[in-house]
C-alpha cells in the first residue's frame, strides 16, 4: 500500500458512508437520492485512484483508472439530476435524459476505444492517468453539464430572491458549494499531463459535497452560515492530521528507511493518534469559532434562556404573556410576535397577547381549535416554518398544507412555535420574520421549542394562580356572606315584621272605623289615600323579605356533589311549579305544554342536586311568568296562542346541556345584557321577584364549574343554555 | 266585626312594637290576648291563664331560647296549640324539630297578620 493513496481510501470511506447516511436519512427530500448516487460516483473515482497509487504493475493500474473513470463519468450527470430535484424544476426532465446519454456515451468511449485513457504516466506518487484526444469529447460535455447546472442555480436564485428570502439562501449556498466542489475539476490538468502534481482536486469536492449533505441531513438545508464554519473547521482539522504524517512520511522517508525497517508504519501511526485526537480538537475550535462567529446570536439565546427560567415566577398571566411576546420581538429581531391561548370553553385559540416593533399588522383574533395550523401543529410537534412549508406545498397531497402556507404568508407569519402542555396544544407562538433577513436557525428552533413548553408550565402556573385567587376572593365574599347574612336578615325581618304588624294593624282598625258615619268628604278621601299608602307599604315588606330569604339561600347555600338523574329531578321540578302557582292562585285557565327532550329516561350527572332544584326552579318559574306575561300582554292577536316549556337535555363526552325553552314574551336586548345582575327583575306585576334569582343560578352553576346563557327576543320566546361537567367537579 | 270569642291566646316575643300590634291586632279580632316580651313571664302567664294557643318566636334575646320555651310549655299543657314565628327565614332542620316538639305551625316573619289569624283561627276551630 502507498501512503500517496491513504488521502483518497480516507475519502472514500467518508464518501460511502455519505451516501449511506443520505440513502437512510434523507428520504424527506426527493433530491437526497441523486446526491448519494454523486457521492458514490464520486467515491469510485476516489477509489479507483487510491488503488492505482498502490499497484505496482501497468495493467493492473490501467483496469483501476478506468474503474475510476466510471465513476468521474457519472458525477456530473447525478450532480445534474440533484440540482433539478433541488430546484424542482420538472421542465428540465429532458435535458437531465441527455445528460445520462452524454455520460453512457462517455462510457462507451471509455471501454470500447483506446484513446480515452491512452495511457498511464509514472509520477512520484505513483501510476497516474494520461488522456487521449477522444477525453476532449467527454471534458467538453462535462463543462455543458456543469454550466448549465450553474446557469439553473443562479436564475433561481435571481427568480426566488424577492419571493422568499430563506429559499434564495439556500440555492445560493447549493451554488457555493457546487463552486468549491467543481474546483475538482483542476485535476484534469494533470490527467492531460498539462503540469504534474498530485492531484488535490478530491479536497475541493470533498469539502463541497460534504456541505451540502451534512447541511440535507442535519439542517434541512437551512443554516448555511453554521454548516461552512463547521465544515471549514472540519476540513482544516483533518488537512492537518492527515497532512503532517504525509509531509512527514514524504520528507523523512529516505532517512526513516535507512532506520527502520516498515518505516511507513511510523507516518501511519502518528496519522492513527492524530485522527483520534482530531474530533476533540475539532469540538474544541468548533465552540471557539462559533462562540466568536455567533456572539449576537449566543447572547439572544441566552437572553431567551433567561427568560425562560423567570417565567415561572410570574403570576399574573397577563403580564407573563406580555412579557413574553416583548421578549421574543426584542431579542430576536422581531416585526411582531403573537401568543395564542386556547379556550376550552369557545373551542377556539384566541389572541391573547402581541407585541410590534414599528408598522402595526394585523393579526387574526382566533383560530379554531380543528384549524388547518392547530391541526398541524398537533400533528407534527415541531415549529412551522412558514417558508418551509413552501418547499413541500407544490408536493403536498392534502390541500390543507396549500392552504395553510397562503394563510401563514398572507399575515407575513414566518413561523408558528407550539407550546404542549402533556401532549395537549395549549396554545402557540406566531413569529415574524427577522429583521435583516436573517432566517431562524435550527437551533433557534429548538430553543424556542424549549422556551414555548416552558412557557405552557409558566402560564398553566399562572392561569392556576389566577384561579386560585379569584376563589379565595370568591370564597372570602362568600363566607363573609355566610356569617353576616342570618344575623342581618333576622334583624331586617324583625323590623319588616314590626312595621308590617302596625300597618296591618292599622288598616284593620280603619276596616272597622265606620267611615260612613263621618259624612266629611275630606275625611273620606284621606282616610282612603290612608288605606292605599298603607297596602303599599305593606307590599314593599312582603318584597323586602323576599330579598333577604334570597340573600340567605345565597349565603347558605352549600354544595354537596352526589350522582342523581337530572331527568327525574326536572320532571319533580316542573311538578313543584305548577303545585306553587296554583296555589299562589296564579292564572293556569291555558293549559301549558311541558316537554322534556333527554336521549335517555336516566341521565346521571354529579353535582349538587338541591343547587340545581333551585335552578331549575327559578328557571321553569320565569318561563312560566313569561308565558303568562305573553298571554296577557298579546294574546288579542292570536287566541289560539299556546304556551310551550321545553327541556331539552343532550351529553357531549363530558358535558351535560340543558336547555329550557319557552316560547313566552321574551326579552329585549337591553334587558338581555342586564339579566345576571342581581336585583334586576321584569316582573313588574307581582311581588314575587325579588330580582336574585338568575344572579344565584349563575352563581350555582359556576358551582359546578358550568356555564348559563340566556338567547331570547322578545315576543318569541327565551331559552336558557346550561352546560355542566359530568364528572366530579375538582371542589 | 270582633266577635268576641274569649278564647285565649299567649304571645311571647321580645320585638316590643311587633309584639303590640299583634296583640293588639288579635284583641280586635275577638281573642282574649296576654302578651310577654321574656320566657321566664310568658311562662307564668301560661300557668296563671292557661291560654288555648301560643304564639311564641323562636329567637328570644334572653332566658330560655324558643325551643326550650316550646317544651316547657308543651309540658305544662300538653294540648296546647302552638305557632312559632321566626325571622331566620327556612331551616327545614329546626322547622321539623319544632314540629316534633309539638308545634301546629310555623310562619316565617315579617308574615301577615291576616293569615296569622287565619291560621290561628283554624287550629281553635273558631267559626
Amino acid at each position: 500500500m502507498n501512503i500517496s493513496s491513504f488521502p483518497y481510501l480516507f475519502s472514500t470511506f467518508l464518501g460511502i458512508l455519505f451516501a449511506f447516511l443520505l440513502f437512510i436519512k434523507g428520504k424527506r427530500s426527493a433530491a437526497s437520492v441523486p446526491f448519494a448516487f454523486d457521492w458514490i460516483a464520486v467515491s469510485m473515482w476516489w477509489f479507483g485512484y487510491a488503488m492505482m497509487y498502490s499497484t505496482k504493475r501497468e495493467d493492473i493500474a490501467l483496469l483501476w483508472a478506468k474503474f475510476a473513470y466510471v465513476g468521474i463519468i457519472f458525477i456530473p450527470s447525478f450532480a445534474y439530476h440533484f440540482v433539478i430535484s433541488f430546484l424542482n424544476l420538472k421542465d428540465k426532465i429532458w435535458s437531465m435524459i441527455l445528460t445520462y446519454l452524454g455520460a453512457f456515451l462517455s462510457l462507451m468511449l471509455l471501454f470500447f476505444t483506446n484513446d480515452f485513457i491512452t495511457r498511464l504516466h509514472r509520477c512520484s506518487w505513483g501510476y497516474h492517468t494520461k488522456v487521449g484526444y477522444l477525453h476532449n469529447f467527454f471534458l467538453f460535455y462535462f463543462v455543458v453539464v456543469y454550466v448549465n447546472l450553474f446557469y439553473n442555480l443562479f436564475r433561481c436564485y435571481r427568480e426566488r430572491k424577492p419571493i422568499s428570502s430563506l429559499e434564495a439562501v439556500r440555492v445560493k449556498y447549493v451554488l457555493l458549494c457546487y463552486l468549491i466542489a467543481g474546483m475538482g475539476s483542476t485535476d484534469f490538468l494533470v490527467h492531460y499531463g498539462i503540469v504534474t502534481y498530485y492531484p488535490i482536486g478530491f479536497i475541493f469536492v470533498l469539502i463541497g459535497l460534504g456541505i451540502t449533505s451534512y447541511a440535507i441531513l442535519r439542517h434541512r438545508l437551512l443554516d448555511v452560515n453554521i454548516v461552512i464554519t463547521r465544515a471549514g473547521i472540519f476540513g482544516s482539522v483533518y488537512a492537518l492530521v492527515l497532512g503532517i504524517p504525509f509531509i512527514i512520511g514524504g520528507i523523512l522517508k529516505s532517512y526513516l528507511a535507512k532506520t527502520v525497517s516498515n518505516w511507513w508504519l511510523i507516518p501511519v501511526f502518528i496519522g492513527v493518534a492524530l485522527a483520534s485526537l482530531g474530533p476533540f480538537i475539532y469540538m474544541r475550535l468548533q465552540r471557539r469559532f462559533e462562540s466568536r462567529l455567533r456572539a449576537q446570536e449566543f447572547k439572544s439565546h441566552e437572553a431567551l434562556r433567561r427568560l425562560s427560567h423567570n417565567m415561572l415566577r410570574v403570576t399574573n398571566l397577563n403580564t407573563l404573556l406580555k412579557l413574553m411576546a416583548h421578549y421574543l420581538v426584542k431579542t430576536l429581531k422581531l416585526r411582531f410576535a403573537a401568543i395564542y391561548l386556547l379556550d376550552s370553553q369557545k373551542e377556539k385559540y384566541l389572541l391573547n397577547s402581541s407585541w410590534q416593533s414599528g408598522e402595526g399588522i394585523e393579526l387574526p383574533q382566533e383560530f379554531e381549535v380543528n384549524n388547518y395550523l392547530a391541526e398541524y401543529l398537533h400533528l407534527k410537534k415541531l415549529p412551522v416554518v412558514t417558508e418551509e412549508l413552501s418547499f413541500y406545498a407544490p408536493l403536498a397531497s392534502t390541500p390543507k398544507i396549500k392552504k395553510l402556507f397562503s394563510d401563514l404568508s398572507d399575515f407575513k407569519i414566518n413561523t408558528v412555535i407550539p407550546s404542549f402542555l402533556r401532549s395537549s396544544l395549549l396554545g402557540f407562538f406566531i413569529l415574524s420574520d427577522r429583521r435583516g433577513n436573517i432566517s431562524f436557525t435550527q437551533e433557534d428552533l429548538n430553543l424556542l421549542m424549549v422556551l414555548s413548553n416552558e412557557a405552557a408550565l409558566a402560564i398553566e402556573n399562572a392561569q392556576f394562580h389566577q384561579k386560585e385567587v379569584a376563589q379565595i376572593v370568591e370564597k372570602s365574599k362568600r363566607e363573609a356572606l355566610a356569617d353576616m347574612a342570618p344575623g342581618a336578615s333576622h334583624q331586617f325581618n324583625n323590623r319588616l315584621a314590626s312595621i308590617s304588624s302596625s300597618v296591618e294593624l292599622l288598616l284593620l282598625k280603619m276596616e272597622n272605623f265606620n267611615a260612613e258615619a263621618h259624612q266629611d268628604e275630606k275625611t273620606k278621601a284621606l282616610l282612603k289615600d290612608a288605606k292605599e299608602a298603607l297596602e303599599l307599604i305593606d307590599n314593599e315588606v312582603y318584597k323586602g323579605k323576599e330579598i333577604t330569604s334570597a340573600i340567605l339561600k345565597r349565603a347558605k347555600a352549600k354544595v354537596e356533589f352526589q350522582e342523581f338523574n337530572l331527568v327525574s329531578l326536572i320532571e319533580n321540578t316542573y311538578k313543584l311549579v305548577m303545585i306553587s302557582c296554583s296555589l299562589s292562585g296564579l292564572d293556569r285557565a291555558r293549559e301549558l305544554k311541558f316537554n322534556i327532550i333527554s336521549p335517555s329516561e336516566t341521565l346521571n350527572i354529579f353535582a349538587s342536586e338541591a343547587l340545581l332544584q333551585d335552578a331549575f326552579y327559578n328557571l321553569i318559574d320565569n318561563a312560566y311568568d313569561a308565558i303568562q306575561d305573553r298571554v296577557r300582554l298579546m294574546s288579542q292577536d292570536n287566541l289560539l296562542f299556546q304556551g310551550e316549556i321545553e327541556v331539552t337535555l343532550a351529553q357531549e363526552d363530558y358535558v351535560v346541556k340543558a336547555q329550557v325553552r319557552d316560547n313566552g314574551i321574551g326579552l329585549t336586548k337591553e334587558n338581555q345584557r342586564k339579566l345576571f345582575t342581581p336585583y334586576f327583575t321584569t316582573k313588574a306585576t307581582s311581588n314575587k321577584g325579588s330580582g336574585l334569582g338568575l344572579c344565584v343560578i349563575r352563581d350555582f352553576i359556576e358551582m359546578h364549574k358550568g356555564t348559563i346563557a340566556c338567547d331570547s327576543e322578545y315576543g318569541k320566546g327565551t331559552t336558557f343554555t346550561i352546560k355542566l361537567p359530568v364528572k366530579k367537579g375538582e371542589t | 266585626m270582633g266577635i268576641k270569642s274569649g278564647r285565649k291566646i299567649l304571645i311571647i316575643d321580645d320585638e316590643e312594637a311587633l309584639l303590640k300590634n299583634i296583640g293588639d291586632y288579635l284583641k280586635i279580632t275577638g281573642y282574649d290576648v296576654f302578651t310577654s316580651s321574656n320566657s321566664a313571664n310568658g311562662l307564668e302567664l301560661l300557668r296563671n291563664y292557661e291560654p288555648e294557643l301560643l304564639l311564641l318566636d323562636l329567637h328570644l334575646k334572653e332566658g330560655l331560647t324558643g325551643i326550650q320555651v316550646l317544651r316547657a310549655a308543651k309540658m305544662l299543657k300538653p294540648d296546647l296549640k302552638v305557632v312559632i314565628s321566626s325571622g331566620f327565614g327556612e331551616e327545614e332542620e329546626t322547622k321539623k324539630s319544632c314540629f316534633a316538639l309539638g308545634a301546629n305551625a310555623f310562619l316565617n316573619k315579617p308574615m301577615p297578620l291576616k293569615s296569622l289569624s287565619e291560621t290561628i283561627k283554624n287550629l281553635l276551630g273558631v267559626k
